[in-house]
């Protein structure tokens, strides 16, 4: 995990279009700035805006899903109060180099914006992936450089 | 501080800032009978209600969804009222202006809530402020999850006259003994 780590916030350091990605302009000043979150998620796994683990065992690479407090949501189908990413270790994780694995934290952590609310959302819906498969990841090579 | 008089008189000035600031922050407050009763006149408008809020487990992703709000029951009465009105969270899509919106408040909910995993289903006394829709049909509009549980696609099915678009809320308790 940290040298992905280390790749995914150095991709949202250096890029300000891959940064922008998450969030909006005013949630991203305050506790939703992505280099906050994903140190969060990926480093500290402090909890604050949900939890990673490698148990997944179902198709992909991996599966974000809304957890805590859940509402009814007009544009994401339902809300959380936070997320859990759960990635497909043996399949998917450490199978290709270092940008393999951060892109893959990049992307679950749109997911996590989308299901959680007060985040500003990330710049796809989750169901753009139901149209396009590889929408967030063709997104995330392209503005985030990997 | 010892001084038993200067407590209580820091007790009550508390007491009374907080007393003050509810209503404030709320004005009048509507229980969901009242409510159910005038929403075609409160079509639109932001109100506050307080009401119960029953949970329903989601297993599968450890998490407690609140799809509605009923009356709280007073005392022993022989004719509990039927009433419910359904929640949807704000978003762009509800028409709502998101300066009302406070997602930050909703923590009053996880820390109030029973635990999803201990299998207790206490609901919660909530005061929320909320944009009341009156057959409006929001629930019809909530897009499927996938994948989703059983429990997030019943929701979708729920139907309900009146809906609130939750915007706060403003105070919560159990009601667990």
């Amino acid at each position: 995990m940290p040298p992905a780590f280390a790749r995914a916030i150095e991709a949202l350091t250096l890029n300000p279009e891959c940064f922008d990605l998450y969030g909006t302009a005013k949630t991203r000043q305050g506790k939703w700035n992505p280099i906050t979150v994903a140190t969060s998620l990926f480093f500290a796994a402090d909890g604050t805006y949900g939890s990673v683990d490698f148990n997944f065992t179902g198709p992909g690479a991996a599966l974000t899903t809304p957890t805590g407090i859940l509402l009814p949501s007009l544009r994401y189908g339902v809300t959380g109060s936070s997320a859990n990413i759960s990635i497909n270790a043996p399949g998917y994780w450490n199978v290709d180099n270092v940008n393999y694995n951060a892109e893959t934290l990049l992307h679950e952590m749109g997911h996590l914006y989308n299901w959680v609310r007060g985040s500003g959302g990330f710049a796809l819906s989750n169901f753009s992936e139901g149209k396009n498969s590889g929408a967030f990841d063709a997104l995330i090579n392209k503005d985030c450089g990997l | 501080m010892k001084n038993p008089l200067c407590q209580a008189t820091i007790c009550c000035v508390l007491s009374f800032l907080w007393s003050v600031g509810y209503a404030a922050d709320c004005g009048r407050v509507l229980g969901v009978d009242q409510l159910v009763r005038s929403a075609p006149s409160l079509d639109g408008q932001i109100v506050c209600v307080r009401g119960m809020l029953p949970a329903t487990q989601v297993r599968q992703w450890s998490a407690e969804l609140f799809q509605e709000l009923l009356p709280l029951r007073r005392g022993h009465a022989l004719r509990p009222s039927s009433h419910k009105v359904g929640l949807v969270d704000w978003s762009p899509e509800t028409g709502i202006q998101e300066k009302y919106y406070k997602p930050e408040s909703f923590d009053l909910l996880a820390r109030t809530a029973p635990r999803a995993m201990s299998g207790r289903t206490h609901p919660l006394d909530v005061t929320i402020r909320a944009a009341v829709m009156y057959k409006r049909d929001f629930r019809a509009r909530v897009p499927s999850v996938n994948p989703g549980t059983p429990e997030t696609e019943a929701m979708r099915y729920a139907r309900y006259d009146v809906e609130l678009v939750v915007l706060q809320v403003v105070a919560s308790r159990t009601t667990e003994p």
